[in-house]
């Protein structure tokens, strides 16, 4: 058993360790710097694995000011650092550094969705439920979308500038300073409408697809809670059975309610 | 039967069939490696150099594993323990 007196010694000096670990601008000794610098290269490091795209286009000396800025700002509240690093992105919307590259938020959401679909358990569908299409008028069917998918709309070509520059070396550690100028003008070039996009889980990793702007709509509706014929009588020439058919393969849906 | 309900009606046969023709997966989880990607394992590695989740440094490392659902391992292109252990061993000799 330890006393009052001790255990508040400890606690002090507990809370000590933590502003010197957490608090880059609370005194520390030297040798306690060595917590701070961990601190910071492991959140260097989980920023570099969630963001591999966001760490090539604007290198690793960037993200690691970047951690140290997300770390002050908003630390870890878990043990595991993969649940760590959202803030990245308003924080990349609001540096005024970054301003030029204005599509760098939607690329950082896009790899935040994707990592985030990778982590997540799949969501089984409910077979039984699917008897409402047979058994209740269309009126009283409602989809329910899986909160395994994410939806993504951009002005940017984010898919086409995510997949020209995910690192193809397993070694996230190499060329991450060779921005493909080339490959990013082209794909701003070629975007002439908003870019449609959804990632879901396949055979237990993500995937991304891009959606017409109809399907997107539709998705939007479902999201929204119309019941199927008020679906059906907004989107008169969507395909909803073939749709439907993907939909259960892909557990883009839990259950009909 | 209106048009609507028609179209429920058929989207309800496609997707039985799409059911049936899905690869059936089992109940539980499993322990797959060597498709976790760097950073993203669950555990220790066979290696036995770290014990911590999400110490992979690399992509898809053999020696790294994570939970899969039941059934689906070999299928995404990942080894079950017993053959990830045969494997690391023969390569450490």
């Amino acid at each position: 058993m330890i006393s009052d007196r001790e255990r508040a010694a400890l606690q002090q000096r507990q809370q000590q360790l933590i502003q010197c670990v957490f608090d880059q601008d609370s005194p520390c000794t030297t040798g306690l710097r060595v917590y701070r610098h961990s601190l910071w290269t492991n959140g260097a490091r989980a920023l570099s694995t969630t963001y591999p795209v966001l760490t090539r286009l604007l290198g690793n000396e960037a993200m690691a000011v970047l951690a140290r800025t997300l770390l002050r700002q908003s630390p870890p509240s878990a043990g595991d650092w993969a649940e760590w690093g959202e803030g990245l992105i308003p924080l990349v919307d609001s540096a005024p550094e970054l301003a030029q590259m204005d599509f760098l938020p939607d690329v950082a959401r896009l790899e935040w969705s994707w990592h985030q679909v990778s982590r997540w358990a799949p969501l089984p569908l409910d077979p039984g439920s699917l008897n409402r299409l047979q058994e209740c008028a269309p009126e009283d069917i409602r989809l329910q979308l899986s909160p395994a998918i994410v939806l993504l709309r951009s002005p940017f070509p984010i898919d086409a500038i995510w997949r020209a520059h995910r690192p193809v070396s397993a070694q996230h550690g190499q060329d991450h300073h060779s921005l493909d100028l080339g490959a990013l003008s082209r794909a701003i070039a070629e975007q002439d409408d908003d870019c449609f996009l959804l990632i879901d889980q396949r055979r237990s990793r993500a995937h991304l697809q891009r959606l017409s702007g109809e399907e997107f709509q539709w998705f939007d509706d479902l999201l929204r809670g119309l019941d199927l014929a008020e679906l059906l009588e907004r989107h008169p020439d969507f395909n909803f059975v073939h749709w439907f058919s993907r939909a259960v393969q892909h557990q883009w849906i839990t259950h009909l309610r | 039967m209106n048009s609507k309900q028609r179209i429920a009606t058929a989207a309800l046969a496609l997707a039985l069939t799409t059911l049936a023709t899905a690869p059936a997966q089992a109940e539980g989880k499993e322990k797959c490696y060597g498709v976790a990607a760097a950073g993203q394992n669950d555990c220790g590695n066979l290696a036995g150099t770290h014990s911590c989740a999400g110490a992979s440094k690399v992509d898809y490392d053999p020696g790294e594993w994570k939970l899969v659902a039941k059934g689906t391992c070999e299928s995404i292109g990942g080894m079950l323990k017993a053959e990830a252990k045969r494997r690391y061993q023969e390569s450490q000799r």
